[in-house]
């Protein structure tokens, strides 16, 4: 058991660098590449104004992994006028006062020269000039000005306190004007991993209004289980079933016929296969639908509407676990089969035939493949041989006593194939419209939104090395003879 | 059956490979997959360099009326701008193949190497190298390359670029595996007892063994590659929307399917299947011919 214990230990340990790697692997591709991924979200000629809000709210305006430039900046003159550029001619943009503490976006050092750019903090009252007050309006931003507030007495010019909610205005001022505090770890990469870890935030997006990835993962995270669940019971039965029957009739015309099958379904293109379907069972004899999860009129009610639980749950702790049966809900199959409505089961048990016979007929090929791997080297081992001596029936030995045997290994598939699940799975959710992670970051691609394409990347991985950590970890208790 | 290839006289390349050795059973199995690689590559080659000449009609242009279904003038019909579309599938094989060999060729030139320095070395440049590998290795493939491709953008090099990052970890795992056992073999330490340098063992005593599986690797992954290519460009990360390309061809074609238009997604779908069952079949035969004992127990 200790030696379980430590196997359990060691591949918990080698997942972290794992998945650090791939984090690290990931952030590098999508920040480090040329071009401004916000510029690229964006329709060309949007106010550099919203730019720059944008980028504060995605933490963009940090330096990538170290941060020596300083992270907040204390006004320690009684005004400070920040500039538009780092050039006193230049037009002024907001006013800072002694005491205010701003965030640092951008320093500018060369010629004697030390220039800080710093931007309005959430929630801090700051002066703005009239002429960026008119871009505030224009663009909607959210603001609230502060009533009946005292401009310093030598101060010129029309100026107007104001409360931004989400940034968006930024000035230069020399760094004299400044008590800088330096965090070296303040930067985009520590402050993804710092979010990840401790809030388990996958960043926002861009296009859909800086929304968390998080929550409209959590919220397409249910339907791209169900189908993958399904599709994966498809991808055993037809693969593990007939498998073990190419090794029973090894070398025979239904053995050939099955490996031929094995290399044909996984050379067929994943969506090419549900487009086909959809045509000869959707669209020629009319038996399936073609797209979505669910028709409207079936949508299932809510385990909490069902069980009228909101009377009951109320409080912080009761909202969090209303949330957490709503999440259970996004669950179709799962939550009609606990509230018993038959029909909205029956209905989305008849969306999901289609996608996941895709989905598990793709797969079924390296399933047939392994298994027949497998059969052939249990059924030339000598308790099979000792099977057959006693005179049991050659079906009761090769569907009984070798299946069984050869179906451990055929377990680590699982967590092999989750990965090609997953990919699978975004091509299926795509041909069938089905609202899951994958249509999610096809989606995400679309609107070129990389902070989303991020997130909903980093969340796979995370969930790849779970399942697999867990896959082996279930292998390593059944299988004694597994150890590292 | 098994006794008439050892015995009689080896007439042709493939008899001579099946000579002497225990295959498992029939010889029509390989000389049926030996036919069809042959058959394969010749129709593949004729295809890719004879592409005008064989196409009936300009790619590009209309040249009927839309959505024609398949008859003698469009033996594969037209698609939704009067198209011919047995023109683009003949056409569409030059990016498709573009794409799949120069991925297969990119991550064979960094994982190959990556895998003989890092088997053959060892320590710890070894255990950076394989877990980098590994952790690129445990993640969905396609997935990555989508990412990818969404970043680099559109362009037979960049999409080869994509896809190259998804393939490096098989390459470098497989040759790293199989330094790793031949480093041990008895005529490497000959090699080095004789005073070799590491660099000569690597080049000339190594690497050499390493080959036929690489070949084989390199087949099956042109196979994957074309299936990635066509799935990017279903999503719409193809190459280029104006040029013909299987997957992006499906991927316009796929809204008219519920009126019952079949034949722009049928064809082009068709066509990946094919080519890349072909690869996969040429991988799987050069598997059977070059390392025996691997195949089948």
């Amino acid at each position: 058991m200790s030696s379980l214990r430590a196997y359990i230990i060691t591949r918990i340990l080698l997942t972290i660098p794992m998945v650090l790697i791939l984090l690290i692997l990931v952030f590098i591709l999508l920040r480090v590449m040329p071009g401004d991924p916000i510029k690229a979200a964006m329709r060309p000629g949007v106010p550099p104004e919203y730019l720059d809000q944008i980028r504060h709210a995605q933490g963009l305006d940090r330096p990538l992994v170290i941060n020596m430039r300083g992270s907040w900046a204390t006004v320690v003159e009684p005004v400070v006028v920040l500039y538009t550029e780092h050039d006193p001619t230049s037009p002024p943009v907001m006013l800072a006062l002694e005491g205010d503490r701003l965030p640092i976006t951008d320093r500018f050092t060369a010629g004697g020269e030390d220039w800080i750019r710093v931007s309005a903090d959430e929630g801090v009252p700051v002066w703005v000039a009239e002429d960026k007050l008119l871009w505030l309006r224009q663009v909607e931003f959210l603001y609230t000005p502060v009533e009946g507030a005292v401009l310093p007495a030598d101060v010129e010019g029309n100026w107007t306190q104001v409360i931004l909610h989400r940034g968006g205005v930024e000035g230069w001022a020399p760094a004299e004007a400044f008590d800088v505090a330096v965090n070296p770890f303040d930067s985009q990469f520590f402050n993804y991993l710092w979010g990840l870890i401790t809030r388990f935030d996958l960043g926002k997006s861009v296009t859909l209004r800086g929304r968390p990835v998080a929550t409209d993962l959590a919220l397409k995270f249910p339907a791209t289980i169900e189908l993958s669940v399904f599709g994966m019971l498809v991808a055993t039965v037809v693969g593990v079933f007939s498998g073990a029957y190419a090794a029973q009739k090894r070398r025979s015309g239904a053995d050939y016929g099955l490996r031929i099958y094995s290399i044909v379904a996984y050379a067929i293109p994943i969506f090419w296969l549900g487009l086909m379907f959809q045509l000869i069972f959707g669209v020629w004899l009319g038996w399936f639908p073609v797209a979505d999860r669910i028709d409207t009129r079936f949508r299932p009610d809510t385990i909490a509407q069902v069980f009228g639980l909101q009377q009951h749950l109320t409080g912080p702790t009761g909202e969090k676990i209303l949330a957490l049966t709503d999440f259970l809900s996004r669950f179709y199959i799962f939550s009609c089969l606990i509230t018993g409505q038959w029909g909205s089961l029956l209905n989305a048990l008849h969306h999901l035939v289609l996608p996941s016979m895709t989905l598990g007929l793709y797969l079924s090929g390296i399933f047939t493949r392994l298994t027949r791997a497998n059969m052939l080297d249990v059924l030339q081992q000598d308790f099979v041989t000792a099977a057959r001596a006693r005179g049991i029936p050659e079906k009761v030995v090769v569907y009984r006593h070798a299946l069984l045997n050869a179906f451990i290994p055929i377990l680590t598939m699982f967590g092999m194939q989750f990965a090609l699940l997953l990919a699978g799975a975004v091509l299926t959710e795509t041909t069938f419209n089905w609202p899951g992670m994958g249509l999610f970051l096809v989606d995400r691609i679309v609107d070129r939104d990389f902070p989303a394409i991020q997130g909903t990347v980093v969340f796979i991985a995370l969930l790849v090395a779970t399942v697999s950590l867990i896959v082996d970890i279930i292998y390593a208790r059944i299988d004694p003879r597994v150890r590292y | 059956m098994q006794q008439a290839a050892t015995l009689s006289e080896p007439t042709n390349l493939l008899a001579r490979f099946l000579r002497g050795r225990k295959w498992y059973g029939a010889e029509w199995y390989m000389t049926m997959t030996g036919g069809l690689i042959v058959a394969f590559i010749v129709v593949l080659t004729l295809l890719t360099f004879f592409t005008p000449r064989l196409a009936p009609y300009d790619p590009e242009s209309r040249v009927g009326d839309p959505f024609t279904p398949p008859c003698t003038t469009h033996i594969f019909g037209t698609d939704q701008l009067g198209r011919d579309i047995f023109s683009r599938i003949i056409y569409g094989a030059q990016i498709v193949l573009q794409v799949a060999l120069l991925s297969a060729v990119f991550s064979f030139i960094v994982g190959v190497p990556l895998g003989l320095i890092s088997g053959f070395l060892g320590g710890r440049l070894d255990r950076v190298l394989s877990l980098v590998m590994d952790s690129i290795y445990s993640f969905p493939g396609l997935i990555l390359a989508i990412a990818l491709a969404a970043l680099l953008g559109a362009g037979v090099l960049n999409m080869s670029v994509a896809i190259a990052v998804v393939y490096v970890p098989i390459f470098f795992r497989l040759v790293r595996g199989q330094v790793l056992s031949i480093k041990e073999e008895l005529y490497v330490e000959a090699a080095r007892s004789l005073g070799a340098r590491g660099r000569t063992i690597l080049w000339r005593y190594i690497f050499p063994n390493v080959i036929p599986s690489i070949v084989v690797v390199f087949s099956l992954n042109i196979a994957d590659a074309i299936i990635t290519e066509a799935g990017l460009a279903f999503i719409g990360l193809g190459v280029d929307p104006s040029k013909p390309d299987w997957g992006y061809d499906i991927y316009r074609g796929r809204s008219e399917l519920v009126g019952g238009r079949w034949w722009p997604v049928t064809f082009p779908g068709l066509a990946i299947a094919l080519v890349a069952l072909g690869f996969s079949l040429f991988g799987e035969g050069l598997s059977e011919i070059l390392n025996p004992r691997l195949t089948e127990a």
